[in-house]
């Protein structure tokens, strides 16, 4: 085959496909392990301390994504820290992502209600042994369908680090209808195809907790 | 007969509020102490006191030999002896029946699984809720619901169990099954227990003291008898005649 | 950091500008569409419905640069099209479909109550959905779309992709051109937060007036 879907161009594409999936993956996993611990201590109200990851959590929620990914970028290596676009690109992703799920986590923590705290601490167990056998377990089952709106927006936002030359799947699609303006409408179909793909799978999921969760 | 629980010149303070008066009681090993008076009397926030679930802001309080008062008290320490069932019941929804009773002894006490599990059949069989070890607390009625409240913490081997509004949240026909259980805990064992109730005759047969609380302030405390027969204040007579009415 | 900001005043002050048109259009626009869109959800009729839908799944599940690039590479081949305009227009379609779930969501926790009693007092579908329950569903829906808008002024940093004059792109053409991009995208990001920090004041200051309303 020739044209825009030539063997040469699909191959290249899928590529770049990897390359999303792979930097959602990693992006994930980390966001979702930072973003739990900052999510119980916004929680836990501990002196100090909470306030202040409070106050780091919400001016890094409030500034563009694509502004901590340049700034991964371009601006670190003037501290010494020098990234590749991968690297700069997970980064980013994982410090900003993991503010939106220590957000997600507090707000589960919360809708559990003090109830189930003052019943498992009047048995004498710990802060601690309360937190992670009654309140995390509910807080986390009530979570998983904003996790996974969330987590969609980020295989979305990888889309971002184009603007890095990360040779992503966005990245070539332009690459390859540079070669050839015919080709546009093509890559462009088939790009959000495949985003589309990827991320209604991800919304079936959420539908299919959130119904198990209501029954 | 030694005191268990000694309030010494308590006060307690929400924010500018202040919820407790001056309070002195001591309770005695063994007893069995109702406690009645209107809604807001702060019944609720003293037995929360003496769980450790609120601190108090003055003077002191001493439960089972250790002093909560004191910042060096270890108030989970504390807690394993001294038991608490809710108005709400608050069992763990993510925990089944049988996991509700046995996660505390067994993370806490470290007690052997088979004897943990040996213990949790036999208060099971005691609340009269044998065979419904596998359900989740959603699956179970208010009555049920707090029958396994009580066995979660009686599992815990407590010396004081206390009661919050234990059956007000309760339909008029569950209420029945769960003032029987603690009868029979009052009656048949040597824990102490203090009860907040709004259930005057479960008061009336049960209760060794009545301690009436009105604005924060203790103002009766005498035998049950008494209590019934002679108030001593215009306001005990007041709330009762109105109880009564109902 | 002051000097940055010294040099390049006119030009931050301009990027500043064209971030906040392009989000309040973006906000008005999205609202519209998005209100629309969940009216075409909840409809009785099945062809709405699936407009709706689809609609709403589709840019829900595609990044909001395939969009914006769609309308500045593909689209603009034929009509004239700007850098400011096909990054607005992106944002439009896209924070419409999260508006139109927010504003569904609204109107799904409005009791049916309301529907019923005002279809029992004679009041059509669509007069019943006007007057009672989209004003309620709407003021249910406040504190999520909230989040919406806040995540419109960051996501308008896409026009930096198209040569939209934003923020984002008048910071790269500073940072650029002073070598200093640590500096530069401090001060920028400052300024994105004071937008997105004063929206996020207002909505809980809404948020509060209704909650107590709620209580009366
Ligand atoms: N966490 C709190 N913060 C502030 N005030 C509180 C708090 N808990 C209780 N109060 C106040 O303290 C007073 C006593 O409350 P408490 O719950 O002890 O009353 P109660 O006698 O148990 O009433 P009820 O019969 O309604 O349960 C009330 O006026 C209540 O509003
Ligand atoms: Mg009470």
């Amino acid at each position: 085959m020739s044209g825009a879907f030539s063997s040469i161009n699909l191959h290249y594409l899928f590529g770049g496909l990897g390359i999303t999936i792979i930097v959602s993956l990693i992006s994930i996993i980390i966001s979702f392990v930072v973003g739990l611990i900052l999510g119980v201590v916004l929680y836990e109200d501990i002196p100090y301390f909470s306030r202040t990851v409070r106050f780091i959590v919400n001016t890094i929620r409030n500034l563009p994504l694509l502004l901590l990914i340049f700034f991964t970028y371009f601006a670190l290596p003037k501290l010494g820290i020098e990234l590749n676009a991968f690297a700069a690109t997970v980064v980013a992703m994982s410090v900003f992502e993991a503010t939106m799920v220590a957000e997600i986590i507090r707000g589960g923590l919360l809708s559990i209600g003090q109830g189930q705290k003052e019943g498992a601490l009047s048995t004498g167990m710990t802060n601690l042994q309360t937190l992670w056998y009654i309140e995390l377990p509910q807080a986390l089952k009530r979570s998983i369908p904003p996790l996974i709106s969330q987590f969609i927006s980020l295989v979305k936002d990888t889309s971002l680090a184009t603007a890095i030359v990360l040779p992503e799947m966005m990245f070539r699609s332009q690459v390859i209808y540079g070669q050839n303006p015919n080709y546009m409408i093509p890559m462009f179909i088939l790009v959000a195809a495949l985003y589309f793909m990827v991320n209604y799978s991800l919304s079936l999921l959420a539908k299919w907790f959130d119904r198990r969760m209501v029954s | 007969m030694s005191a268990i629980i000694k309030f010494q010149d308590v006060e307690k303070y929400y924010g500018d509020f202040h919820a407790l008066h001056d309070i002195n009681l001591k309770i005695n090993a063994g007893e069995t102490v109702v406690l009645i008076g209107p809604s807001g009397s702060g019944k609720s926030t003293l037995l929360r006191t003496i769980n450790g679930l609120e601190d108090i802001q003055k003077g002191k309080l001493v439960v089972d030999g250790m002093d909560i008062s004191s910042k060096d008290t270890n108030v989970n320490k504390l807690r394993t002896d001294v038991g608490m069932v809710f108005q709400h019941f608050n069992l763990y929804n993510n925990k089944t029946i049988l996991e509700n009773i046995m996660l505390a002894p067994q993370i806490v006490l470290k007690r052997p699984k088979d004897k943990n599990r040996e213990i949790a059949d036999e208060l099971l069989a005691k609340v009269d809720l044998s065979n419904q070890g596998g359900k989740y607390p959603a699956q179970l009625s208010g009555g049920q619901k707090q029958r396994i409240a009580i066995a979660r913490s009686l599992a815990m081997d407590p010396r004081v169990l206390l009661f919050d509004e234990p059956t007000s949240a309760l339909d008029p026909e569950m209420v029945g099954s769960v003032l029987n259980v603690m009868r029979d805990i009052a009656m048949n064992s040597d824990m102490t227990t203090l009860v907040v109730t709004h259930e005057m005759d479960f008061a009336k047969a049960v209760a060794d003291r009545v301690i009436f609380m009105a604005d924060g302030k203790i103002l009766e405390d005498s035998s049950t008898d008494e209590f019934f027969k002679r108030p001593k204040t215009e306001r005990a007579r007041q709330f009762l005649s109105q109880v009564e009415h109902h | 950091m002051i000097n940055i900001f010294m040099q390049n005043w006119q030009t931050i002050l301009n990027g500043f500008w064209i971030t906040i048109l392009s989000s309040l259009i973006g906000l008005g626009g999205s609202l519209l569409l998005g209100t629309i869109f969940a009216l075409m959800e909840l409809a009785p009729n099945k062809i709405l419905k699936f407009i709706g839908n689809a609609f709403v799944e589709f840019f829900r599940n595609i990044p909001l640069l395939v969009i914006t690039l769609f309308f500045y590479v593909v689209v603009a081949k034929d009509f004239k099209i700007s850098g400011f305009w096909a990054g607005t227009i992106g944002l439009i379609l896209y924070t419409s479909a999260f508006v139109a779930e927010c504003i569904r969501g609204g109107i799904n926790s409005v009791d049916e109550g309301q529907m019923e009693g005002a279809r029992a007092n004679g009041l059509t579908y669509t007069q019943a959905m006007i007057h009672i329950v989209l004003p309620q569903g709407f003021k249910l829906a406040i504190p999520s779309l909230g989040n919406q808008f806040i995540n419109l002024v960051k996501n308008s940093s896409i026009l930096s992709f198209v040569a939209g004059f934003d923020l984002m792109y008048q910071a790269n053409v500073i940072s650029g051109a002073n070598l200093d991009p640590f500096n530069t995208y401090i001060i920028v990001g400052i300024f994105y937060l004071i937008i997105t920090g004063l929206l996020s004041t207002v909505m809980r200051q809404i948020e509060d007036r209704l909650g107590k309303g709620r209580l009366q």
